[in-house]
This record gives C-alpha cells, structure tokens and sequence, in this order.
C-alpha cells in the first residue's frame, strides 16, 4: 500500500487533470481557468475548438440538471395539489377547471408534465444555443463560465416559466418559477450547494431574494423556507464541523469568494496561533486571490505581529520587518519605518557593546526607542467611510503590533534589569566593599578606619598597666566594638594576643560559659587536651581553676593575653539564676585581677556595669578601664568615605558626616548604597540625589539595623521612648523621666546642648519622625 | 582583601533564576553580607536555595540547607540535620550553642547555611519552645563568623521575631527575589520538557508569568506536562491544569 502524501493545500496547479477539472475550474476559480487557457497560447481557432469540445461536456451536465430539477418543481405542484389549496383568483379559470377534473396526483402529473415538456426542451436548447454563442464568440472562458450559467438558467426558465404560463397567471407562473427554482434550488441546492460556497449572506441572499421576488404563497414559503433553512443547515455544519481554517477554506477553492464577515476572526485567531501556514495562505492570496488582497493584508499583520512577538524572547531584531505592499488602509506609514531602523540600530548598538555601564545605557535608549515605537503604533487608524463599510478594513491591525511591542518592551525591560544586576555585581566603577550589617572581619581591612585615639589609648592602658587590668570596651549597638576587637591583634602588635568569644547566642550557663573560654583560650595557644575538663560544681571553685590554668600557660610566653569577652551582657542572666554563686564568680575574677599580671580580660558591650545587678557588677570591676567606643570623627569618616573611588560632588562627604555624625555603620551603609548606584549607572561622579536615593533605600526604611535596634532595643520601655519624643519635639522632660534621658545621654544617643537636648545623629531624628 | 571565589567559572545553567543566583551568591560569598532573601510564597525562594545546595561541589565548601517549616516542632530535629550535613563528628545536639562549639571546633574553612521558611519563628506559638531569642542569637552569631555564610529566606524582610515576651533582631541584609523572567521560565520549560513545541512552550510561558506564585504555578504545570502532555490537546490540557491549580492553592 502507497503512503498517503498529504496534499499541500496551497499548490495551486494551472493544469487541469481532467476536462472535468477544467469545468470545475469556470465553476469555482476563472482566473485559474484563464491562466491556463493563456499557459496554452492558444490561437482564435484552436480556442474555440477546446471549448467545443468542452461544450459537449457540459451538455448532458445542464439537460439531466434542469430535467431533474422540472420534475422535482411539477411534482410539487400535483403533490400538494397548489392550486386548491390556494386563492381561486390568483388562477387562470380555464387551468382550474381542467385541473378540478383531475383525480390524483399522477392525472395532475402528466398533466402538468405533458403541457410543459416542450418548453423545457426549448428552453434547454435556447440556453445551451446561446453559451455556445458565448463561446464561440468570446472564447473559452467566458464560454464555459457562460454556458453553465446560461445553459442552466435558461433551460430552467423555459422549461417552467413558459410550460405552465398557458395554464396559470403570468404573476403566479413566475411566482412559482422563482419560489420552486428559488426554493429548490435556493433551499436545497442553496443549503448544499450555494451555503458551501457563498456561506451565510449567499445563502440567507439566494433563499431571501428569490423568496422575497415571488411575494406570493409557495414562492415565499419556500424561498424562505428552503433559503433560510438551507441557510441554517450549512451554517450549523460550517461553524460547528468545518470551521474555515488556514489550510482548508473557500478561498483556496472560490476565487470570487469573500466571507470575511464570517470567516475572518477564526482565520485571524489561526494566524496568531500558526503564523507560518497564515504566512502560507497570505501569499496564495496575494498571488492567486486578487479579489482578496485585503484580507491577505490584513493576515499579513497579524502574521508580522506575531512573529514580532516570537522573537522578542531572543531578541531577534531580525525578525523586526514590516509587510511590504500598498493596499489601501493597510499600508505601514513612512514614520513606523524609520521609527523601526531607529530601533534596530539602537539594539544592535546595545548589544555590541561590551562595556557594562554603556550597555546598560544604551540597553535604556533602547527601552526608550521600543516606547516609542509603542507610540507610533497605538495612534488609531485613520478610517473613511468605506473603510468602515468593509469588514476587513475597518479592523484595527495596528493591535498586533501594538502587542508584539508590548512584549519587547517587556522583554527588553527584564534585560535591563539583568543588566543592571551585572552591572552592580560586576562593579565596573568601585567593588562595593562596604558592609551592611555584619561585623568588619580580617578580610574587611579597606573599610576598617584606624581609630587612632582608640588605638593609643588601648595601648597606652595595655603597655603601662602593670597589674591584672580588667578592661570594660563600651559603646552603641553597631558603632564598631567587635569589628574594632578584631582588629586589636593588628593595632596592638605581636605583644598581645587576643583571644575573644562572642557570647552572643553562644552559651547555655556559666559552666558552659567557662567551657568555651576555656577552649577559645587552648585555640589560641594550640593547646590540645586529652580529656574533656570537668568542671567542679560550684562556679567560683571552676572559675579559679581556669584562670589558674590560663595563668599557668600564659606565664610561659612573654606575650599578654587579653580575653575578650563580647555581649558580655549575655552572662548575666545566668549569673543572675544564682546571685549567691554569681556575686562569689565576680569576686573570684577580682580576687585574680590583684594576683598576676600576663592575662587581661576585655568586657565588651553595650551596657555599664551599674545597669546589671543581682550580683551588680559595678561592685567587683571598681577598678575596670573603662574605653568608649564612640563615631568616627570626621577625618576618620572622610576616609571612610573616600574608600570607594568615587568623585563625590563638591560638600557631599561632609553631609554624609553631617547627618551621621560619623556612625560608622551608617556611614557604611549609605556608602554601600552609593557604590550600588555607581556600578548600577557607570557613573563615578555622585551628587546629592544619588545620597538620597541611598538613603532611601538603606537608612529609611523600617529596618535599617541601626535605628531600629535603638528603637526597640536602647529604648527599653516606655518612658525611653517618651524621652526620645520629648527630645525631638522640644517638650520639656518630666523630673520623673530624668534618669533614663540621663541614661541615653551616658549611652551617646542624646546629646546636651545649652538647655536643650538633640538627638546626636540627625539621621535617627528623621528615621523616628518616619517609622518610630 | 575579598575571597577568591570566581562567580563566573561557576555553572548555573540548571538554575531557575542563574542570574539572580549569581547576585545571591556574590552578596553572601564575595560581598560576604548575611542575607535575608524575601519573596512571596510560591515566588522561587526554594528553588533558589536547593539551586544553591546543588552546587555544593562546585562551590567548594558544604550547602547546608534546612527548611524551618520541616523543623518547627523539632529542634533537636533541626539541629541534628544541620550537623549532619556540615559532616560534624556527632550530629546529635540538643542546643544550638553546643553545635556552634562543634562547628567551631571542626570547621575552619567556609561553609554556607541556608535556612528556608524563616517567618515560622513569627508565626506559630506550637514552635518547639527552645525556638526562642537564644535561637536568634545563635544565628546572630553564626553570621558574625567570617568564614560561615547565612542566608535564611522568608517572606518578609525579618528583622525581628517576637516571641512571648522578647523581641529578637535579626541583622541580615535583604535581598528581594525578582520577578521570574520570559527567558529564564523558557529555560525551565525546555529543560523539563523538551518535547513542548515552541507554540505550547509560549502558552505555558504566558500562563506562568505575571502571575503570583509563578515559580510554583510553573514547577506544576511542568510536571503535569511531563505526564500528560499531548500535543493535540495541549491548549485544553493547560486549562485543566491552570484551574486544577488554582483549586489546589485556593
């Protein structure tokens, strides 16, 4: 068995198969049939010889037709026995009287057959006679198209019309011509034949017209009836079961077709979702359809729409092409096309540049030129009057670009920001070294200012201090404390050694406390341990025994060791579950501190020693060092500043200074925020609308890790937030809250100007107004 | 001095979001900021951390990856798996401090830890009671650590848990996950589903984007499509399996 090929629905052959063919060709597709007569370059003679020979064809086709359709239309009339069953005056009196005579319907039959046979063959005759002259005359095409229209119509009108206008009324005699033809030929054949071709204004049109010219009882009733059920038939069965589609519709068989009415929004959703066959069935319009340019126009849009559409993902300028024809109302305007190159040039500049920061500027003039381009295509057409008449032309195809451009855009808008994100990450104007919350490490040491004053003072206390010294590092939440302790094995030289431990979340209990000095302590030292330490049970009793320990090694080395010991607030609390064994601990640390000189501890942390009680710490580190770790000052925030190498607009590292006042976090923030902008931008120069916008987005925001933890931290109650109020509003503080406004005052958060408070950092005031 | 961890020798083809990972993995190891990734529900977040775990080889230092969500009842739970997968000597703990001392004690080079579902610590009170401000300060404490990199994920920015009685503050740096794009959704479909045609890739695509919840609405069509795709039918098959979703995420 042979595969089935499939057929391509487009191939659009000019050589008939058969002489049959050939007549279904002047049927359906003249052009097709006058291709192929020209394809033979016929001469006069040999012309009218193929028609005669083709004529011969048609001959039997119209006389069976025509017979068929004279029996069908008398046996009608003698089956329903018409003329008694209508009004007496619409009859001629003799045909009535002869008619009443007869008995049944074969009397009627033969009658009715007998009077009018003649006619029909007359009429047979003079039609064909008159498609042969045709032919002959005007060749082939007009010739065969003429025969089987004149040939059909004439035979029928004869064989009717004139076989029973001797015994009927001329009036009612073409009624029922019209209303028989019309109805059968109409109904039926208009259903079946007729409805497959010319679709719903044919079919409705034949069945109405041909109805609506008999005007009188069976004609209308079955002009109407056979019109507008055949009408409804077809309809049905073309919308439900054979929809139009791209590959299978009347215009690839009729060439004098147009349904666009109809068939136009199916076909156009078809091009959206298959623009490669519309793109197909476009150019079979355009090439063999010149009754259709308009539609083939129309489709042509929506094909170039969605292929614009298609390409957008890949960014395929390509693709970017209009439709080239002139076709009134669908010809694309001389200012899209230049609008278009404009955006071809834009993109492919865009894409060739290799440097970051250009691309993401020219990828932006790019998103500009696409916006454009949207703007070009949204202004609405331009419709006359007849535009508005015809169902293609007064569609708006300027959507579909307008669509597809909407998809670059938004296409080109994601690439922008991944654009953007590379730029950032890639950092092609300053690596972004700034940190944003987390504590400066070794690797941070670009934006770990030297705090000289600090750095003197620890090490004026260190070098001189001959005895045990218990230093206490206090200052604000994310000033700088442990970032500043780790980096004291740098400030403080090879002299010291420091061992720290976070208690931040670290530990359990005091035993647990004491286990983890420990171990810091053996890390530093490369100490390893055979046995896990057992602690004695009572904390001052293990307490001793580790700092014996600590001393014990740290006498070997002449080195100094200095225990730092962050959020040391976090061993309170479990001091404070035994106040008995917690107030003996501390004075076991000072009676150590009076006793050996090589280890020095480091409390770091936020609050003083008289704010934790029960024990109250205060009482066993009288002698403790106290160091404040403050802001930088303003040379040491300049630096800071200036780490990244940016070109700061003239002023701008002293508003930054002003508004901070020299916090270091905050500094890093706002300068992590600038260095993003810079990359994001390719720009090295920053003016004050880039510190606002890094403002916006690293400071005031709820959560910036700074003010927030003073606002919910600092500010442990009530009456600390009243204060800080009371603070910004200029509104007396009550005696009763003094000692908290002196507590954040102490803390550095308020500061003391003549008889009147501020807060010391302009940045919290403006961040309280807005979130707290 | 930054670590040297060359971002662009690194393959995120398999990655929903390879860009985005990028920026992820430039602030948490080159940048070394502690991050909070935010994003709704259904936005990508998982994906964008398990993509993360996926390169654990390649990126040379253990992905711990845990989801809270899995935990919330389970602390020990919780504790045990993050051991486990940091290759600790014992994985079981009962306290976070412990583990830290452990990792402490047995991790000297980087290691990476992922904590997914974070708001649960805000949002339930049937959380494991040990889930508290300790937890966060334990947390706190491995981000100040420079050679572990935090990074938790959770819808909102969460910088404070609340729990009973105290306000916990979380210092993480946020990172907003964005918006899925056409090409990387194309990538997806063309990698689970290579035998889509390009027209039914492009109704997925347009099904998928703009919506909420994309990476998971794209993550179900996707394995609808994997068993049942008929090209036939596809178009009615993705209206099933739209409205089969939308009932499932009501």
């Amino acid at each position: 068995m042979k595969p089935k090929i499939d057929k391509d629905p487009f191939e659009y052959h000019i050589v008939p198969g058969s002489n049959w063919e050939l007549i279904w060709w002047a049927a359906t597709d003249e052009l097709r049939l006058e291709r192929y007569t020209n394809s033979l370059n016929l001469n006069f003679l040999r012309e009218r010889l193929l028609f005669l020979k083709l004529f011969l064809y048609l001959v039997p086709v119209v006389t069976v037709t025509c017979f068929l359709l004279w029996i069908l239309g008398i046996g009608f009339i003698a089956l329903t026995d018409l003329p008694a069953i209508t009004p007496a005056s619409i009859w001629e009196t003799r045909f009535l009287e002869q008619w009443q005579e007869l008995a049944n319907f074969e009397t009627k039959f033969g009658y009715l057959f007998t009077t009018s046979v003649g006619d029909l063959v007359f009429g047979l005759v003079f039609g064909l006679v008159v498609g042969l002259f045709f032919g002959l005359v005007g060749g082939l095409v007009v010739g065969l198209v003429g025969g089987l229209g004149v040939g059909l119509g004439v035979g029928l009108f004869f064989g009717l019309v004139f076989g029973l206008v001797d015994g009927l009324g001329f009036g009612l005699v073409v009624g029922l011509f019209f209303g028989l033809v019309g109805g059968l030929v109409g109904g039926l054949g208009g259903g079946l034949f007729f409805g497959l071709v010319f679709g719903l204004v044919d079919g409705l049109g034949v069945g109405l017209g041909v109805g609506l010219g008999v005007g009188l009882g069976v004609g209308l009733v079955g002009g109407l009836g056979g019109g507008l059920g055949g009408g409804v038939v077809w309809l049905y069965y073309y919308f439900k079961n054979l929809p139009p589609k791209l590959d299978d519709n009347v215009y690839l068989v009729f060439g004098r077709i147009d349904v666009s009415l109809l068939a136009e929004k199916r076909l156009i959703q078809q091009s959206r979702e298959n623009p490669d066959l519309a793109a197909r069935f476009v150019r079979f319009l355009f090439e063999n359809r010149p009754r259709n340019h308009n539609l083939a126009a129309l489709l042509s849009h929506v094909v170039a729409g969605r292929r614009w559409e298609a390409a957008a993902l890949e960014m395929e300028e390509k693709a970017l092409e209009f439709p080239d024809f002139e076709i009134n109302g669908f010809t694309i305007p001389d200012s899209w096309q230049k609008q278009l190159e404009r955006l071809k040039k834009t993109l492919i500049a865009a894409e060739q540049q290799t440097q970051i920061s250009l691309k993401k500027e020219q990828f932006e003039d790019f998103v500009q030129e696409l916006k454009k381009m949207h703007d070009y295509v949204s202004v609405a057409q331009s419709l006359t009057f007849r535009d508005r008449l015809s169902a293609t032309r007064r569609i708006d195809w300027h959507i579909y670009y307008r669509e597809a451009i909407a998809e670059w855009v938004r296409i080109a808008r994601q690439q922008l920001q991944e654009i953007t994100a590379e730029a950032e990450r890639t950092e092609p104007i300053a690596a972004n070294i700034y940190k944003t919350g987390d504590s400066l490490t070794d690797l941070d040491e670009r934006v770990f200012i030297d705090r000289l004053d600090l750095k003197n003072e620890l090490s004026q206390v260190l070098y001189t201090t001959k005895g045990f010294s218990v230093l206490f590092l206090r200052g604000q939440r994310r000033v700088g404390k442990t970032s500043l302790v780790k980096f004291l094995p740098l400030l403080l030289g090879k002299r010291f050694t420091v061992i720290y431990l976070d208690l931040q979340g670290n530990i359990t209990s005091v035993p647990d406390f004491l286990r983890k000095l420990r171990t810091a302590f053996n890390k530093a030292l490369a100490l390893k341990e055979e046995e896990v330490w057992e602690l004695p049970e009572h904390w001052s009793e293990a307490l001793q025994v580790l700092l014996h320990y600590f001393a014990q090694h740290a006498a070997a080395e002449n080195v100094r060791y200095i225990l730092a010991i962050d959020e040391y607030e976090e061993l309170h609390p479990h001091l404070a579950k035994n106040s008995e064994q917690g107030a003996a601990f501390l004075g076991t640390f000072r009676h150590f501190s009076q006793h050996q000189t090589a280890i020095s501890f480091m409390w770091i942390g936020l609050k003083f020693f008289s704010e934790l009680k029960n024990p109250n710490w205060n009482e066993y580190f009288v002698n403790a060092i106290p160091i404040t770790v403050g802001y930088l000052n303003r040379a040491e925030s300049f630096k800071l500043i200036g780490v990244a190498p940016l070109d700061y607009e003239a002023g701008l590292p002293e508003k930054i200074f002003e508004l901070t006042q020299g916090h270091p976090a905050l500094i890093q923030k706002i300068c992590y925020g600038i260095v993003n902008i810079a990359n994001e931008g390719g720009k090295r120069h920053i003016t004050w609308s880039d510190v606002e916008q890094s403002l916006d987005k690293m400071i005031y925001i709820t959560n910036n890790g700074v003010c927030d933890v003073f606002h919910s931290q600092t500010c442990e109650n009530e009456v600390d937030l009243d204060v800080v109020w009371s603070v910004i509003k200029k509104q007396p503080i009550p005696q009763e809250h003094r000692q908290r406004l002196r507590r954040l005052i102490e803390y550095g958060f308020i500061v003391e100007e003549a008889e009147n408070y501020r807060l010391q950092v302009p940045i919290f005031e403006t961040w309280w107004k807005k979130f707290a | 001095m930054r670590p040297h961890i060359e971002l662009e020798i690194l393959d995120f083809s398999a990655c929903l979001r390879p860009a985005f990972a990028k920026t992820f993995l430039n602030e948490l190891l080159i940048r070394r900021n502690s991050l909070n990734l935010t994003g709704d529900t259904g936005q990508g977040k998982s994906r964008l951390l398990e993509d993360v775990k996926r390169m654990e080889t390649s990126l040379g230092m253990p992905v711990v990856l845990l989801n809270l969500k899995d935990f919330r009842l389970d602390y020990e739970g919780f504790l045990r798996s993050m051991a486990m997968q940091l290759r600790l000597p014992s994985p079981y703990f009962q306290r976070f401090e412990d583990l830290l001392d452990a990792l402490h004690a047995a991790l000297h080079d980087n290691c990476m830890i992922l904590i997914n579902s974070l708001e649960v610590l805000n949002e339930y009170n049937s959380n494991d009671r040990r889930y508290d401000a300790h937890f966060v300060s334990s947390l706190n404490n491995l981000k100040n650590q420079s050679h572990i990199h935090l990074a938790c994920a959770s819808r909102i920015w969460l910088k404070k848990v609340v729990f009973q009685n105290e306000t916990s503050i979380l210092d993480l740096y946020q990172l907003e996950i964005r918006d899925l794009h056409d090409k990387e959704i194309e990538a997806e479909i063309r990698r689970y589903c290579p035998a889509l045609t390009a027209m039914h890739r492009a109704a997925l695509r347009q099904s998928v984007r703009d919506c909420a919840q994309t990476a998971q609405r794209l993550d179900f069509l996707l394995r609808k499509a994997l068993a049942h795709y008929d090209p036939k039918k596809f178009s009615t098959q993705l209206n099933t399996w739209i409205t089969a979703y939308e009932a499932e995420n009501r």
